[in-house]
């Protein structure tokens, strides 16, 4: 083969324009050049837009759900409001006859039941403790005392200190 | 999604490009599937290595998608892609040349693994056994080339391009290019009467 042939060299030349893979290399170029764009687009997004985007990929974000969610919360909010309402009215109501003294027979049996119940709490307290009932209620320990002085009626009442409640 | 001529009626290039820059994305990839050959080929002969074929070419192709409203016709579309192409191409070999260099100066021994663009071709002269003994002397001839007579004879005599695309692919005039052509050629038939000599 003569080199120096300036024809057949350039026919080589021309030859390696078919340097090429397979066409079956070439089919799937499309799609890859698809996914590679979308990786290039999404490389580009500032870290703004991609947060944004999180956010709006999350679960509650689509519309469906966020209908659903604002219809509960709504309710939620009715029924809250609602009870708070009806509470409101009746501690108003029942303050407001306490105050006119026209409370009702129902309240003030109730009341009543209550003074009962905690004198009794009271009597039985201060017999465990062997104290004055009306001292039941009254924290007395202190350290480093073991007696320790009350007054009831200007009268000195003592009892043994050592129990703590 | 397969596509082919009959469904889109073997638009011109410009029509497609108008398409495309109206946003109907089927007419690029129309284009892509029109140029993906050539411009391999363009891209092969300047890296002389396939997977940084492949990698330069997505970049081609994503770089033109996204600059294809500023494209206004004055050329050719394929001469503005071949450009896009080409300079991608010259780009990514200084690039690799400078990391090439660097591993080498900084003692990194994993840096052997690149390659140098004309130690490449070296190379791969070398891996091609079933190639004409022609064929590898002008591999190892058109290695010896600098990087612009290397780009003159790859779109000239490779591709076959006319003096004036190519003028308006590496933006420069006519005359240069016939120039560096002209030079070119002489130093290829010289090289080869070199390789020649030495199997004697």
């Amino acid at each position: 083969m003569n080199m120096e042939n300036w024809d057949s060299i350039q026919k080589a030349l021309a030859e390696r324009r078919h340097d090429v893979p397979s066409d079956q290399y070439f089919s799937g170029i499309l799609s890859e050049f698809h996914s590679r764009q979308r990786n290039v687009a999404f490389v580009q997004k500032s870290l703004v837009d991609r947060l944004i985007e999180s956010i709006k990929d999350l679960w509650f974000f689509q519309p469906a759900r966020l209908i659903q969610g604002a219809a509960f919360s709504l309710i939620v909010l009715f029924f809250t409001l609602n009870g708070l309402h009806e509470s409101w009215s009746e501690g108003s109501e029942t303050l407001t006859n306490w105050y006119k003294g026209d409370a009702s027979s129902e309240n003030q049996s109730s009341v009543q039941e209550q003074f009962m119940i905690s004198s009794a709490m009271d009597q039985l307290g201060a017999a465990s403790l062997n104290r004055p009932a009306e001292l039941a209620s009254i924290s007395t320990v202190a350290a480093g005392v073991d007696r320790t002085q009350y007054v009831m009626n200007s009268t000195p009442a003592t009892y043994d200190a050592v129990v703590a409640f | 999604m397969e596509l082919n001529n009959a469904d889109l009626g073997e638009p011109t290039d410009l029509e497609l490009v108008s398409r495309a820059q109206a946003g109907e994305a089927r007419a690029f990839d129309f284009l892509v599937l029109r140029y993906q050959k050539r411009l391999y080929s363009v891209i092969y002969q300047i890296t002389r290595h396939h997977q940084d074929t492949e990698d330069v070419l997505y970049e081609t192709l994503i770089k033109a998608h996204g600059n294809l409203k500023g494209f206004k016709g004055n050329s050719g579309f394929h001469t503005w892609l071949y450009r896009i192409a080409v300079n991608r191409s010259l780009n990514f070999i200084r690039l690799r040349k400078t990391n090439r260099e660097i591993s080498i100066h900084s003692g990194d021994e994993e840096g052997e693994g690149f390659d140098i663009p004309d130690e490449g071709i070296v190379n791969e002269v070398e891996q091609q056994e079933n190639r004409s003994e022609l064929q590898k002397k002008l591999n190892e001839s058109l290695a010896r080339l600098s990087e612009d007579h290397r780009t003159v004879v790859n779109l000239f005599d490779i591709q076959g391009l006319s003096h004036s695309e190519i003028s308006k692919i590496l933006g420069c005039s006519e005359g240069t290019v016939r120039s560096r052509l002209h030079y070119a050629h002489k130093l290829l038939q010289s090289y080869l009467k070199d390789a020649k000599k030495g199997d004697r």
